[in-house]
């Protein structure tokens, strides 16, 4: 599905926002052949291996079973710990980055390790088209978003959105954006921990608790009207 | 989703859900799921903020069992086997070859953002996207309820009505996938723009192109010069995926 398009926000935002996602096609003939050819379990691991060495602000597994779960850096769980011992052939990966020079260095080192799983990179276009170029890849195919259509005044206040639109499965409510603004007004918790609490509802990992922290903080500030 | 009598009334859960179906009644001093509006996500009860576990999780019958269903993001579809609420669409383009030069695709996800939606929305939709002839994707779970030649929801689905209560059921999101040829892109934004105004509920659009040989996006121009906007972030697939798919076969 499409759960890393649409994120919202200003350029100067979205520089802080890039989701580098791995995985093998879901379709039995292809992923048959793929098999075949390589060991999908040791080729997911190596992909989060090589994400982990890059710092990400949050990072997600989800482990497709007869009673699938996932787990994510959000949610408290760990890498080596926790997701590591679990990888699965089949398991979807994904990790999220605040910083272009970090993907960039993915990039690099995920064409070196040539671990044969389809790779995409959600973030601002024309940035990761560079990371390609410098990483001596070209981009293939690409998924563009026209927006938002129809009854565009069911959805929230743009700068909620921003902060919903991070997790494209829908599970962030608009409602605790707000509630946890409220809070971090009445400095009852950090906007540190605002996102991370934002974080934790998001299922894949793709949620960006460090951009959220910085736009709860934003709109707190700006609840709280000028300052003397 | 249900809360059971051992709630304090506490209301720490209201903020929490995505589609606020938790609603407190303060004349009888009452916290309760609207049933209705809730798309059985489960994010209340997994949010564990209930001090008191009052939330219980009751065996669901059809149609409400395709509110979990597709409000879920691992549920895997016994009709596809594929996890959930769409395919792989572009993600997977180096491998599969999807979507080839001089195709666009398009993926329409109705209720998003924090909205949700009701199946019989995409029915506004896919008979009009019918009319126009395009190739709806076959692996994405929802093209199962619709006859692709009307885009008319089917009668009955694996036993199961397909009748006006399975239209009025609320889900979080679901994705009408489907693509055209390059040169009949700008007639179907056009017919999804009228459609549009029509739906009660939002949709996040997405189109996806196969680049061209130096890496450029062949649609842009067009899009441009219809004064079509589009955001300046999206998904880039890198086409490191192995085995690749061979597209100067086309």
């Amino acid at each position: 599905m499409t759960h890393t398009l649409h994120r919202i926000g200003d350029r100067k935002s979205l520089q802080r926002d890039y989701v580098v996602y791995g995985l093998s096609a879901q379709d039995a003939e292809l992923t048959d052949r793929a098999l075949k050819k390589r060991d999908t379990r040791k080729a997911h691991t190596r992909f989060m291996e090589i994400c982990m060495m890059h710092d990400p602000v949050n990072a997600g597994c989800i482990y497709p079973s007869s009673n699938p779960y996932s787990k994510t850096l959000a949610k408290g769980n760990t890498w080596f710990d926790e997701m590591k011992l679990e990888m699965l052939p089949f398991t979807e990966n994904l990790a999220v980055f605040d910083d272009l020079k970090k993907v960039s260095a993915v990039l690099k080192d995920l064409k070196e390790a040539d671990i044969g799983m389809s790779i995409v990179v959600s973030g601002i276009f024309d940035e990761v088209n560079e990371c390609c170029r410098e990483a001596g890849l070209k981009r293939h195919t690409v998924n563009m978003s026209l927006g938002i259509w129809g009854r565009e005044d069911l959805v929230p206040e743009r700068k909620v959105l921003d902060i919903v639109t991070m997790c494209g499965h829908g599970l962030v409510s608009r409602h605790l954006v707000k509630d946890l603004i409220d809070k971090v007004k009445n400095r009852l918790i950090t906007a540190d921990e605002a996102g991370i609490r934002l974080g934790a509802q998001c299922v894949c990992g793709a949620f960006n608790t460090a951009r959220a922290s910085d736009l709860i903080k934003e709109m707190a500030a700006e609840d709280e009207g000028p300052k003397e | 989703m249900k809360i059971d009598d051992s709630c304090i009334r506490c209301r720490q859960c209201i903020p929490y859900c995505p589609v606020a179906a938790i609603v407190y009644d303060g004349k009888k001093d009452l916290v309760y799921v609207d049933q209705d509006e809730c798309v059985e996500c489960g994010v209340c009860m997994k949010s564990e903020i209930c001090p008191v576990k009052a939330f219980i999780q009751p065996e669901l019958k059809w149609p409400r069992t395709m509110k979990a269903k597709w409000s879920s993001v691992v549920y895997v579809h016994p009709e596809t086997n594929i996890q959930g609420r769409g395919t792989d669409e572009m993600k997977t383009n180096d491998v599969t070859g999807r979507f080839r030069p001089g195709e666009v695709g398009f993926a329409l996800e109705l209720g998003r953002p924090s909205t949700g939606a009701r199946f019989g929305e995409a029915e506004k939709l896919t008979t009009v996207l019918a009319r126009l002839g395009v190739q709806f994707e076959p692996m994405n779970p929802l093209t199962g309820f619709i006859d692709t030649e009307t885009g008319r929801f089917l009668e009955s689905w694996f036993g199961h009505a397909l009748d006006d209560e399975f239209r009025n059921t609320k889900v979080m999101t679901f994705i009408i996938e489907f693509k055209v040829a390059e040169e009949r892109m700008l007639q179907v934004i056009e017919a999804i723009r009228r459609v549009s105004r029509e739906i009660d509920t939002v949709m996040s659009v997405g189109l996806i192109v196969k680049c061209d040989g130096s890496g450029g996006i062949p649609i842009k121009p067009k899009l441009d010069k219809e004064g079509i906007r589009y955001y300046i972030n999206g998904k880039t697939n890198v086409g490191l995926g192995r085995p690749s798919y061979d597209f100067d076969l086309c």
